[in-house]
């Protein structure tokens, strides 16, 4: 695949309005990319023609701000790649291997705060943040190690006591309000729509209690399937708070394309997916639509595209292959007339690329 | 070289040129082995590779820095009975780990410092492992560790005192001293440099006598210092704050013999 990507400016895929003397209907006059046949069953499925319009364009002057389930990992790296200025309020130790800092969630979002699957929980620590008091709660203990329930996965080994990982964890929200004040866009990769959460104060967790640490008990955690109006609520609430730490902060939206590991819903895993990913897209593209500083890409469209013949899911159907996040993060920086940089570091953007998922954990207890 | 003396090869950075300064001054002190010295430059240490019994270069530049330093190509290694590693394992550079990475027992933390990143301890200790798994010595090590012989590593010298005032080559070192927490993370150091090398040598400590506060060398002993070269290299620069000169090495030289086990 080319390195560098140079695509026509998004101008020549906005929808011509005009009607010809000759028009019939509606459907005679419009654009290639309208059509089923041309713009899917005709055209690789690798490079999508005038799939994405942005609302805005990236520059490399723009401050960016990510988060989101592991797929987002993917498209923070692809902007760094890109030559944008993608921030990171708590940079790890240099001179230090990427996959020690990654295991450590070092690099993988602008803040160390781990995979982010529902909107729900962005919405949590955003308002945490700007408390700047971390719930007692929220610690986990496995065996004599204790965890951040928000980030299970941060510290392998677990830290010292509940007090260190409350300590820890403050300063982390007080790190994370310089960052927000200065990010000009936030892109959120909206994962997921099922959740555990805690009975007496709703808050959800990124995973179940017991599966990293922690302990279930279901007379204290309950299961969400978190359905279109709450999601659209969530992300009414999600951009006020963003904007209340910066006035006029945009948003950029996607929807990660990676499967569930496994349902809680109590159906087969395949429909739950489905449902999942089929609310979390239209919520997405309904609430950009509604508004001028929300935009939302179709990474989602991409990697499930069936021009692909399933070809871009690897063995297991569920991690996206380096072709797959290849052609999904070209089609984004071809939108945005920006290319891949060949003095940006590797991974490129076709090379496999590890990354930390706690949801995928759950394989583990597959019968 | 006599044929009834045990031999012992020491392979070394830069830092080795202090030790062979002294060896050459005074090789009838160290009676009891026969020395020898295969010295080249920063990282190129990790860049030599264990093939058939013999040390070969795996990098352009460690191929030419081979012949220039040492006038070899390669060099069999099946007939040394004990190795001695110099340098390599940067423990003034490890600083910078910890400069706004800190966990709650460093002594800044305790004493309220709010700046840098709080961290769990796991990861502090496993940052010093990747450093000192990923140092030329630690690649060095896991080659010649096959070898079966012992083999002793030495760290290069701390910083001069001389260096304290240069905040601006040194300002992750010599912070660390000044907030006094070069004491804990020094500890650190010293358990993460016997778990990830004590298993496959003996690890010597900086010699005691040449210490000042623990943390820096004695100025004496290092002003002076020469460059490793084919025979004997040009004097350092005067603001060369990184390397010893030969009274350290004769220290070493002394450490090492004690180390080494008995012919």
């Amino acid at each position: 695949m080319p390195r560098h990507v140079r695509m026509a400016g998004p101008f020549q895929c906005t929808p011509r309005v005009h009607m010809s003397v000759a028009m019939a209907h509606p459907y005679s006059d419009l654009p290639p990319h309208a059509f089923w046949r041309r713009a899917v069953s005709d055209t690789p499925a690798d490079a999508p023609v005038c799939i994405a319009v942005p609302k805005f364009r990236l520059s490399p002057a723009d401050r960016i701000a990510t988060a989101g389930s592991c797929f987002a990992q993917h498209l923070g790296r692809a902007l760094r790649g890109a030559g944008l200025t993608v921030l990171d309020a708590e940079p790890g130790p240099a001179a230090i291997g990427p996959g020690l800092l990654q295991e450590y969630g070092y690099g993988l979002y602008s803040g160390r705060y781990g995979n982010i699957y529902t909107v729900r929980q962005l919405v949590q620590l955003l308002e945490e943040v700007r408390e700047g008091a971390p719930d007692p709660d929220l610690v986990w203990q496995r065996g004599e190690r204790f965890h951040d329930a928000m980030r299970p996965g941060l510290d392998p080994d677990g830290l010292d006591s509940a007090d260190e990982v409350l300590q820890i964890r403050r300063r982390h929200l007080q790190r994370l309000v310089p960052m927000l004040r200065g990010a000009d866009l936030f892109v959120f990769t909206l994962g997921l729509t099922e959740a555990w959460r805690c009975r007496r104060t709703g808050r959800v967790y990124p995973t179940c209690p017991g599966v990293i640490a922690g302990n279930f008990d279901p007379e204290r955690h309950e299961f969400v399937n978190f359905r279109y109006p709450d999601i659209a609520a969530d992300l009414t609430r999600l951009r006020d708070l963003l904007h209340g730490f910066r006035p006029g902060m945009k948003m950029l939206l996607t929807v990660s394309p990676v499967p569930l590991t496994a349902t809680a819903s109590g159906g087969h895993v395949l429909p739950a997916t489905q449902y999942s990913k089929a609310t979390l897209r239209a919520a997405a593209g309904d609430f950009a639509d509604a508004h001028d500083d929300v935009d939302y890409f179709p990474s989602y469209e991409i990697v499930t595209n069936p021009a692909a013949r399933g070809g871009f899911f690897g063995e297991g159907l569920r991690q996206v292959t380096p072709d797959g996040v290849a052609a999904v993060m070209r089609a984004f920086l071809a939108a945005h007339g920006l290319r891949e940089d060949d003095a940006s570091d590797p991974p490129a953007l076709a090379e496999k690329i590890d990354l930390l998922c706690e949801e995928a954990m759950l394989e583990a207890f597959s019968p | 070289m006599s044929g009834d003396l045990p031999r012992v090869l020491f392979i070394g950075n830069s830092h080795s040129g202090a030790l062979r300064l002294a060896y050459a001054a005074e090789p009838d002190r160290w009676p009891r082995w026969d020395v020898y010295f295969l010295g080249v430059l920063a990282n190129r240490l990790g860049e030599l590779d264990l093939r058939g019994g013999r040390l070969v270069p795996v990098t352009d530049a460690a191929a030419w820095q081979l012949r220039y330093y040492n006038h070899v190509r390669n060099l069999d290694v099946t007939g040394f009975d004990a190795f001695v590693i110099v340098g390599g394992t940067s423990w003034v550079r490890t600083a910078g780990i910890c400069a706004d990475h800190r966990s709650l027992d460093f002594p800044s933390i305790v004493a309220g410092a709010t700046n840098p990143q709080l961290v769990g301890r796991p990861f502090l200790q496993a940052a010093l492992r990747w450093r000192l798994q990923a140092s030329s010595t630690g690649r060095l090590l896991s080659r010649i560790r096959s070898l079966g012989k012992p083999v002793l590593v030495v760290p290069e010298p701390m910083l001069s005192e001389d260096g304290a005032d240069d905040r601006k080559r040194y300002a992750a070192y010599v912070d660390l001293v000044g907030r006094g927490d070069a004491g804990h993370w020094l500890s650190m150091y010293r358990e993460a440099r016997e778990r990830v090398l004590g298993a496959d040598a003996t690890l010597l400590d900086w010699p005691r006598s040449a210490l000042v506060d623990g943390v820096y060398t004695a100025s004496a002993l290092m002003r002076g210092s020469k460059r490793l070269g084919p025979v004997e290299g040009d004097a350092h620069p005067d603001d060369d704050y990184e390397h010893a000169n030969a009274a350290y090495g004769a220290l070493v030289m002394e450490q090492i013999m004690r180390a080494l086990p008995a012919g």
